[in-house]
């Protein structure tokens, strides 16, 4: 750490965090801080910081500042300003990671104080490596003097050690472009002369005029040159772990940088579990370096990028140079740069962000520079700014904004692993139900006597118009499939009088009563705005003074009575649209309804809970069964599935004709041949569409305009073939698939108190807080009391004016 | 191979520009029509713009008055969200309007909320024909308030004017309101078209200038970047079509 960065609260936190009272003077307070550091002498993980809010708060306020300061930065990364964020940046990270509390709110503000650090980094390694490659070439800005002694291995001859005047001179104007680079790589062995204390240092490939070369230099030697306090923390962390199993200090200043031609290079060999690497560039040529922080994958990754390769036959961990790719393929080669990091390290990053709650500081140090080396190459686009992140930054970020659990900032994770899917078996659909189906299937005196065999025929075909009448009230649970039809009747009756006694409650509610009646006069006023604009392109709705209109708005106020705490909400009267075009009389429509929305009400739910949950669930199943959907919409700021939404809200309501919605939803209510098939509907819709969701780059505006354009333009038939064969495609694959995946299904019965799965968590996309469906009723509480206090007497009044936003307002925030 | 690193250097050191530039000025560079003999880009600013209000108050209508140019009496509830482009000119700059049309009940307010942010002028609509949705609006500026960023650009506007026989809000109350949260306000009908462009007009007006004074005060000191040379920067390369809002 460079200490004299610091400012003076931060010197004192420093200080306190070690045992020491805070001094007045700056500089004996550096000097002791320097001395305390170089010595280890850290008593770190004893200390324990009192106000953990009052620390949120300040680090929070720091990180903005230090956003600024950030913006600002725009010269390379030997700059002062750049080092001073770094060090500021790797202070605040010590000290957020010093936080402990339990309160989840807290801990939820930790980690996205983390993530915003995590951002700053990234964001500062943009500024500084794109910006200094851009300003290579045209203005040398380098100041860092090349280092006096380069080796430089050539193909033919061997030429070590050669002070090469003219590579030299040629090396001033040229300094290269730098590719990659990673810090923290110790040189093990020159040739075959083992070194008995790896020397540390950076190991870079460099795009330079004459070709590409992997070059390393020890770290001192670039920091000697252009620093005088030579304190960089991100390498001195990495210096001092080597220095810890070493005293051989002189070693340093010995060792000259390497500089292997990448058109030399004929092999390379990993070992160590990718720890360390081999660079064979004639059979007398070999360098062994060990990656300290991290391991090779990155470097690999970009030595691939550059160079083919295979693996040579007789060694597992060898790799034979082929040749370098051409030079078209240039632009190909650094797409899979810019692509690895989302493939492999993000993971990498989450989970060390994970495990930094529990390490302590030295980790944390160490580990940083690992972090900005594996995240060097990611380009800014490929860096949604998270929603939090940009949160704090624009200091729209309070303390206790979300009680959300911790967990959901750690699990947005992509695992690496893929997995293997049976094929989707081809799928025949069959006739619709029809009357002979029907009367084989129930007795004389009108009992159903086979209910799941109707459903399965249902499932595969629909039902034949004419019978849709009597089927649906079966189907959404108004007429149980064991009553007769006399059971039936009386059933209907009593139904009836329910209706009505119901209807009449709001019917005759009196204008007086209504102004001190806010949350019953603000769902009457939503519910007559929809009414109004409720298909009203269909001939049963149209027109003005249509009696159909005041059915619907009977039932939907009548709904009102019957479920008040969920009231009235935008997207019911689409529901009940096509339900009472079908029963043509408000008493069935009414209680098909209900049934209808006793399966859906959770999309409702006052804090969009049920509609969170199921965008969550949707993404898990598509990651499953189309993870190049769901990795294209991860890299495209997608992944909240908000382009969704309204096929899930309506039930693809606003997606099909009016005829096509009745088979759909039927379909639906068969519960077959799961639980949720309406999400493998979305997932086959989306991957029958992804093309057109995926071309030309399409961000999430592009998407939603897609999708929300699908409108009418679906091939049922060939969705519901596609959804039923995906079905069938990861029953068979059984275990292969995610637990989690398997309960949204009901493959396997969900475990109702064990909610996170360890080995699956991963696959919970829990960017949505789900939270338990009873919740959402509570907020409600005040209104219930109310309601249950008032008596309906009087006559119909006439309609006030008053939103139904207020009434829930005061809950809402 | 001289060639080409300079060629990728100039390639970064665009891409660069278009990053900070869109960074700086929260605008979306994604539009660039993209080919190897012929680039154009099809305007000159994005603006993000947002339409909220109570449910019913005609905010769709508005949109569609405004990007159509016509009125649909066959109204349909929104669902979630939608967007239309429509793109002006001004001053000789080409402005591509992206309007955000969302669901005014409260309850989709949790989804709703996210497009805030983004947003770089918020379109406040009112019924003067419904007192409450004009009540509300001081609800809806709270929320502005709280979530979008604080030097988004509003305007208030009283729809549907050409009722004046159901009148219950009068222009002067809402002109009251509009001085009092210090923002612009008309009386716009997306029926008879009255006021509708002008509307999105003296927004997107404003955002520009906002925009371009932004674009100034932080343009000379060295090696910043300027406006111009973004435009004037242009060369095809495949990658960074996908740049985007950082």
């Amino acid at each position: 750490m460079e200490v004299f960065r610091l400012d003076d609260e931060e010197l004192e936190y420093e200080l306190k965090i070690r045992g020491y009272s805070v001094i007045d003077d700056r500089n004996v307070m550096r000097n002791l801080l320097r001395g305390l550091i170089k010595t280890g002498e850290n008593n770190l993980e004893n200390y324990v910081i009192q106000n953990p809010e009052n620390e949120i708060s300040i680090c929070t306020s720091k990180l903005r500042e230090l956003k600024n300061f950030i913006d600002k930065i725009n010269d390379n990364k030997y700059s002062d300003n750049y080092r001073t964020a770094d060090t500021k940046l790797s202070h605040l990270l010590g000290r957020i990671d010093r936080i402990t509390t339990t309160d989840p709110k807290l801990l939820k503000s930790r980690s996205i104080l983390l993530k915003t650090i995590l951002y700053l980094m990234r964001e500062m390694e943009t500024r500084t490596s794109v910006g200094a490659k851009s300003n290579a070439l045209s203005i040398p800005q380098y100041n860092i003097t090349p280092v006096s002694r380069t080796l430089v291995i050539t193909n033919s001859k061997m030429s070590t050690n050669l002070p090469n005047e003219q590579n030299n001179t040629k090396k001033d104007d040229d300094q290269g472009t730098e590719i990659f680079s990673h810090q923290g790589v110790a040189l093990k062995k020159t040739n075959f002369e083992h070194k008995s204390d790896p020397v540390t240092g950076t190991l870079s490939i460099i795009q330079h005029k004459n070709g590409k070369f992997i070059e390393w230099k020890s770290t001192e030697l670039s920091f000697e040159s252009d620093n005088t306090d030579a304190e960089w923390d991100v390498v001195d962390t990495v210096r001092r772990r080597t220095c810890s199993t070493s005293s051989n200090i002189e070693n340093y200043q010995q060792l000259p940088p390497i500089k292997v031609a990448m058109s030399d290079l004929r092999s390379y060999k990993i070992k160590h579990s990718s720890r360390q690497i081999s660079l064979i560039a004639s059979a007398n040529m070999r360098y062994s370096f060990l990656f300290q922080c991290g391991n090779s994958d990155s470097f690999i990754c970009a030595l691939r990028a550059i160079l083919q390769t295979r693996r040579a036959g007789n060694s597992r961990n060898t790799y034979i140079v082929v040749g370098e790719r051409e030079e078209s393929k240039f632009n190909k080669s650094f797409n899979e740069i810019n692509i690895f990091p989302d493939e492999v390290s993000q993971p990498n990053v989450w989970n060390f962000m994970r495990s930094l709650q529990h390490r302590p500081y030295e980790t944390t140090m160490q580990t940083f520079s690992k972090l900005t080396d594996t995240l060097l190459y990611r380009t800014p686009e490929q860096r949604p700014v998270d929603a939090e992140v940009a949160e704090l930054l624009t200091e729209s970020f309070h303390l206790s904004e979300n009680d959300k659990t911790l967990e959901s900032d750690y699990t947005i994770i992509d695992e690496a692993k893929k997995i293997i899917l049976e094929p989707r078996p081809r799928i025949v659909r069959g006739a619709p139900l029809n009357i002979q189906d029907w009367a084989s299937r129930s007795d004389s005196e009108g009992r159903v006597t086979d209910p799941d065999g109707i459903k399965q025929i249902i499932f595969k075909g629909g039902i034949e118009p004419p019978l849709r009448y009597k089927v649906w009230k079966y189907l959404l649970n108004y007429y149980p499939w064991n009553y007769t039809s006399a059971e039936c009747d009386a059933l209907h009756k009593q139904k009836m009088t329910e209706y009505f006694v119901m209807k009449r409650q709001w019917q005759t509610m009196t204008l007086e009563q209504e102004e001190r009646f806010s949350s019953f006069r603000d769902r009457k006023n939503l519910v007559e705005k929809d009414v109004n604009r409720t298909d009203r392109t269909l001939p049963f709705y149209a027109g003005e003074n249509n009696p159909n209109l005041k059915l619907l708005n009977d039932i939907l106020m009548t709904y009102v009575m019957y479920n008040f705490d969920l009231g009235y909400v935008q997207g019911m009267s689409d529901l009940l649209s096509p339900i009472l075009y079908l029963m043509g009389n408000e008493v069935d429509a009414f209680w098909c309804f209900v049934g209808f929305m006793n399966r859906v009400y959770h999309n409702f739910d006052l804090d969009q809970a049920g509609m969170k949950k199921q965008l969550s669930e949707l993404y898990s199943l598509l990651k499953v069964v189309v993870p190049e959907l769901t990795d294209y919409f991860k890299k495209h700021e997608s992944s909240n599935m908000f382009f969704c939404f309204r096929w899930l809200l309506v039930h693809f309501k606003r997606e099909f004709s009016q005829d096509e919605i009745m088979t759909l939803w039927e379909i639906f209510w068969t519960d077959l041949p799961c639980k949720n098939f309406h999400l493998l509907f979305c997932v086959a819709i989306l991957d029958v569409e992804r093309d057109g969701l995926t071309q030309d780059g399409n961000g999430f505006t592009e998407i939603l305009k897609y999708v929300n354009e699908l409108s009418c333009k679906i091939d049922l038939c060939k969705i519901l073939t596609e959804a039923e064969s995906i079905y069938e495609q990861l029953k068979k694959s059984g275990e292969n698939i995610p637990l989690v995946v398997r309960q949204i299904i009901g493959l396997t019965p969900a475990d109702e108190n064990d909610s996170d799965n360890s080995d699956d968590e991963s696959f919970v996309n829990t960017t949505y807080p789900v939270s338990s469906p009873s919740r959402t009723l509570d907020d409600n509480d005040s209104i219930i009391d109310d309601i249950e206090k008032v008596t309906f007497t009087s006559e119909t009044g006439e309609i006030g004016f008053e939103a139904f936003e207020r009434a829930i307002s005061s809950n809402y925030y | 191979m001289d060639k080409y690193i300079t060629l990728k250097a100039v390639q970064f050191s665009y891409k660069l520009q278009i990053i900070i530039f869109s960074v700086k000025y929260n605008t979306q560079v994604d539009d660039y029509t993209l080919t190897a003999s012929n680039m154009t880009k099809t305007y000159d600013y994005l603006f993000k713009l947002l339409l909220i209000g109570d449910s019913g108050v005609g905010k769709t209508s508005v949109l569609f008055r405004f990007s159509e140019d016509a009125f649909n009496t066959t109204f349909i509830s929104t669902i979630g969200i939608d967007f239309k482009i429509r793109t002006i000119e001004m001053d000789g700059k080409r402005i591509k309007l992206q309007i955000w049309d969302t669901a005014g009940q409260e309850r989709f307010r949790t989804i709703t909320t996210a497009y805030y942010r983004g947003a770089m002028g918020i379109i406040l609509v009112y019924d003067v024909t419904d007192a409450k949705t004009f009540e509300n609006i001081k609800n809806w500026i709270r929320n502005i308030e709280e979530n979008a960023s604080a030097d988004v650009e509003k305007i208030l506007l009283g729809n549907k004017c050409e009722l004046e026989e159901r009148r219950q809000v009068s222009k002067e109350r809402g002109e009251r309101l509009a001085v009092e949260h210090g923002i612009k306000f008309l009386e716009t009908s997306a029926k008879t078209g009255a006021n509708v462009e002008e509307a999105f007009l003296t927004l997107a007006r404003d955002i520009k200038t906002k925009t371009e004074k932004k674009l100034e005060a932080s343009n000379p000191p060295k090696g910043s970047i300027q406006l111009k040379s973004v435009e004037q920067n242009r060369k095809p390369t495949s990658w960074f079509s996908k740049c985007s809002l950082l």
